[in-house]
């Protein structure tokens, strides 16, 4: 296969990957939020959250970028089940307690009022983004030798045992036992974020093909490691699903037993998305050609991605300082010498910090 | 995608490859980049550098030639960078004498598989800072990292100077004390003879004489160009600090031979301190009695006017400067920033039992900066104590507690008391029992029945304070026991039944003689080495310093050795032991803790509550 490697880490790290300005950002309006939520509880003499915990993609470090930034962030809000007291003095529902958080978010600052819905409380922002907000409620029972244990329930149209944290620690434990590197994120989150940033590279596909957590559920069951080459990592992860997806369309949740992600056995999000892998393997065959030139390969990503990306990197390169390719200038500046030393696989390449051992 | 098998390779192969790799690099992206000559080299003397290259860089505001320079190690190592005409020496911060950039902490870690991108990671680093220095932003650089910069500035011929004083001001006045190869300065005369008499057992007190100094606390660190050179410029230095003039001139007034003055002050990394002794130079014919009449000219002796000998003092005179060693009990104990050592500084602890258990607790605890011990034993050492024991050959034969005092007290010239009693705990209860009362932890590390039982008599008679911490270890030091007494909860005896034997004990020895007998009446020991007793003295030695700083209350807590040990050893886990613990321990040992409980029957207290 034609060597894209470099290229489709660049592409990765400039155009997938969340800027940390961007992850910066969605923080403060994730706390703000959460100030909203205790200061509205505290005003209505509601309970005090025991703790919040964001969740989902923005959690798991998979959310990719998006070109107005509308990212939509998850984050859970747990109280104890005892503070939950309905009016009548037993146990909240959970519609009420969505009601609840609901309330208390909406400080009539909003165009668009919050809104319980089936799952999760859910803040509209002018910017288009929106915040989800899960309740859950904990609930301490002993067990047959005394022993107290500890679980969670999502307030769904039911109270539901469910703990969002428990896909987080799932997916960090797939991420660091499956994955041959440790920097960058490693590479499987790599893989999965550049397949959901393939899976969203049309706005047609929006709403047809498989969510971003059905597609991370799929990666860390396909994924084809390969520490030398990021690029056949992609290919290969990509066409592991594809055939998994020929044999067997449902996907199961990686923690909750019983539930899936798809729905029933010939979802159609699931079927769309194995059609679009076929399609983007289709677009990267000439890489396997021998004749294939670098101009081909990169137009070949660029058709995966529907993007310019690839082809227009190979220009930029030789027109900056490429320090890292025969065709840099004969002069070096020390501005040359800063962007270059700006690039991450230059910063990768030293750590300052140490190893973080002592004696 | 299959993949070759990768080859091993050899160190110097990787260098090569490596300088290789970085030659293609170089002389692609700049046309006039060359290898270094060998001698240019070894310009860099005393780096032990092995091979380099120099490059043209363009900076904003001109071009610069720089020597990348590697050492064996590359690119495990990182490369330096070296300015080939560097600036005169500290007119920029991070240049060294010979150019050569300090860039990178001393931790930094290198990508092996990557010299192009290290490389190029240097001197990205080392053209950003040129860039910031050009254009003024890095001043602040000299105040941050003061004592760098100072170090490099000092004279060489200036006395090495170790300070006891404490950091924080006022800008005082402090003691003096000129050795043949050192200066020790503190904030008080009895500061520096307890130091010089714990550290040289063998001084005398007429040698002790010491002389007035001043403690200065400057605002802010000075930079290279405020450093003073001579005499008028430390007085121009005082003169512009709130209250520093008047204790200066009442320094000088006395026209002693030399004045050494400390500068204090601080940076968002910790105090800094840096020393300048001023001396009116002498003359020609050599006897400062000749300097002294130079400086009195003119006037009856006592009746030059103050501000006239102060000036004619500094204008003759050089100020030598000199780094500071910082040898003050906060900065030895977690330099300025173990929250403990000051909950801990002025505490007293008495230390019964100087064996090999207690020798470690008490020099644990003075290395932890507990300021006071009291160390109680009337045994003497033995060549076969030293085998485990923290004292050495050349203390045999001489009383344990008081060769322990010595000991730490050489080895913590600082600590404020180190007492000792060479007698027994009976007697010291009979004799002397306020030197536990005025305690404010005891230690037992007796592991004596009769001895620890009076003691707890006596602990129960004085309502049990202060509280006490009793630490032994079980056969071959398979396991160590700390126990907290307080004047809460249960006594010792509580846990012992009436002939002395521990209720609850981790590990049995059915059909093996755990006691060795040495080939005298009554003489026996215990077979166990240095290294499995560390484990417990550190749980005992943690266990004292945890009361003192309030930290839990009564309680039993257990090193347990693991079950590889046991094994080989041939004992085995109690039943009560497994029943607490559920499974047996952990193959390498673990630590377990429990209550104290009390005992209803208990001989001593009946199990009441104070």
């Amino acid at each position: 296969m034609f060597n894209c490697s470099e290229d489709v880490v660049a592409y990765h790290n400039d155009k997938v990957t969340l800027p940390q300005k961007d992850r910066d950002e969605m923080r403060v309006r994730r706390d703000a939020n959460r100030t909203r939520l205790k200061n509205g509880l505290s005003k209505a003499e509601k309970p005090a959250p025991r703790e919040f915990k964001s969740q989902g993609s923005y959690a798991m470090k998979t959310m990719t970028q998006h070109p107005e930034k509308d990212y939509d962030i998850d984050d859970g809000v747990y109280f104890d089940k005892e503070k939950l007291v309905g009016p009548r003095g037993g146990d909240m529902t959970a519609l009420e307690a969505r009601q609840m958080v609901r309330d208390a978010l909406d400080d009539g600052s909003f165009k668009k009022a919050p809104e319980a819905l089936k799952n999760c409380v859910r803040v509209y922002y002018d910017a288009g983004y929106h915040v989800d907000v899960p309740v859950y409620r904990r609930i301490i029972e002993k067990d047959i030798f005394g022993t107290e244990q500890e679980h969670y329930e999502l307030a769904s149209s039911d109270w539901k045992r469910s703990d969002a944290r428990d896909v987080t620690k799932w997916f960090e434990d797939e991420n660091s036992s499956q994955s041959p590197d440790s920097a960058n994120g490693r590479q499987l989150r790599r893989m999965t974020r550049d397949i959901k940033k393939f899976a969203k590279s049309r706005s047609s596909w929006g709403g047809q093909i498989l969510s971003g957590f059905g597609i991370t559920k799929l990666v860390t069951e396909c994924y084809k490691k390969n520490s030398g080459r990021e690029d056949t990592a992609l290919y290969d992860t990509m066409k592991s699903m594809r055939d998994r997806l020929l044999i067997n369309l449902v996907v199961v949740h990686p923690v909750t037993p019983n539930e899936t992600i798809t729905h029933g056995a010939d979802d159609p999000k699931a079927r769309f998305l194995r059609e679009k892998l076929s399609d983007a393997l289709g677009w990267l065959a000439p890489l396997f050609e021998y004749d294939c030139t670098e101009e081909k390969a990169r137009k070949c990503w660029d058709k995966v991605f529907s993007t310019t990306y690839f082809s227009e990197r190979s220009k930029a390169e030789s027109e900056k300082s490429c320090l890292a390719t025969a065709a840099a200038p004969a002069i070096l500046t020390s501005g040359l010498l800063q962007e270059a030393g700006s690039s991450s696989s230059v910063l990768d390449a030293v750590q300052k910090k140490g190893g973080g051992r002592y004696a | 995608m299959p993949s070759a098998p990768r080859a091993t390779v050899d160190r110097h192969s990787r260098y090569d490859h490596a300088l290789a790799e970085v030659d293609e690099w170089i002389f692609a992206a700049d046309h006039t980049a060359r290898r270094l000559t060998p001698d240019e080299i070894r310009r860099y003397r005393r780096r032990k550098f092995s091979d380099g290259w120099r490059t043209e860089i363009h900076f904003a505001d001109k071009a610069r030639t720089l020597d990348i320079l590697v050492n064996k190690s590359f690119p495990r190592e990182i490369p330096r960078i070296a300015l080939v005409q560097p600036p005169p020496f500290l007119s920029w911060p991070h240049v060294e004498r010979d150019g050569v950039l300090c860039l990178f902490p001393d931790t930094t870690l290198a990508d092996l598989s990557n010299p192009r991108n290290v490389t190029i990671n240097a001197l990205a680093e080392a053209s950003q800072l040129i860039e910031e220095i050009v254009a003024g932003k890095r001043e602040s650089d000299f105040r941050e990292e003061f004592l760098s910069y100072w170090s490099a500035a000092v004279d060489d011929n200036a006395p090495r100077t170790i300070s006891l004083c404490e950091v924080m001001a006022p800008t005082r006045h402090i003691r003096v004390w000129y050795g043949k190869k050192f200066i020790l300065v503190a904030d008080n005369d009895d500061q520096i003879r307890r130091w010089l008499c714990n550290r040289f057992p063998k001084s005398r007190e007429d040698e002790w004489e010491t002389y007035v100094g001043l403690f200065v606390c400057v605002d802010n660190p000075l930079t290279p160009k405020e450093y003073p050179k001579c005499g008028a410029d430390v007085l121009q230095a005082v003169s512009s600090l709130a209250g520093a003039r008047a204790l200066f001139d009442e320094m000088l007034t006395a026209v002693p031979s030399q004045a050494t003055i400390i500068l204090g002050s601080r940076t968002s990394n910790g105090h800094c301190l840096a020393a300048v002794t001023i001396a009116p130079a002498r003359s020609g014919r050599g006897a400062f009695n000749d300097t002294e009449s130079r400086l009195t000219k003119g006037f009856r002796p006592g009746k030059v006017p103050r501000q006239l000998t102060v000036n004619r003092y500094v204008s003759s005179s050089s100020a030598l400067r000199a780094s500071v060693e910082r040898a003050d009990a906060s900065w030895i104990h977690g330099r300025d920033l173990d929250p403990r050592f000051e909950q801990v500084r002025n505490s007293t602890v008495a230390i019964i039992g100087c064996g090999s258990v207690g020798g470690a607790v008490a020099y644990g605890l003075a290395q932890a900066g507990v300021g006071k011990l009291r160390l109680i034993d009337p045994d003497l050492v033995t060549w076969a104590n030293i085998g485990r024991h923290v004292l050495g050959a050349s203390h045999v034969g001489g009383y344990k507690a008081e060769e322990l005092s010595g000991f730490i007290r050489q080895a913590f010239p600082h600590i404020q008391e180190v007492d000792f009693i060479n007698r027994t705990c009976e007697e010291l209860l009979s004799d002397v029992p306020n030197v536990l009362c005025d305690s404010d932890l005891v230690v037992s590390t007796m592991a004596n029945w009769a001895a620890e039982g009076t003691l707890n008599e006596w602990h129960l008679s004085t309502g049990r304070s202060p509280d006490i911490v009793y630490g032994w270890l079980e056969p071959y030091a398979s396991a160590g026991h700390a126990v907290v007494i307080t004047n809460e909860g249960a006594c010792l005896q509580c846990g012992f039944s009436n002939i002395g034997l521990p209720t609850f004990r981790v590990t049995e020895w059915t059909g093996i003689s755990t006691i060795q007998h040495e080939p005298a009446c009554g003489v026996t020991f215990q077979p166990y080495g240095p290294i499995e007793l560390q484990c417990s003295c550190n749980l005992i030695t943690q266990t004292a310093l945890d009361r003192l700083l309030k930290v839990g209350g009564s309680t039993h807590r257990m090193w347990i050795a693991g079950e590889r040990y046991l094994k080989t050893t041939g004992g085995k886990w109690t039943r009560e032991w497994l029943e607490t613990n559920g499974n047996a321990s952990k193959e390498l040992g673990c630590v377990n803790e429990r209550q104290w409980a009390r005992n209803a029957t208990c001989l001593a207290c009946a199990g009441e509550a104070i």
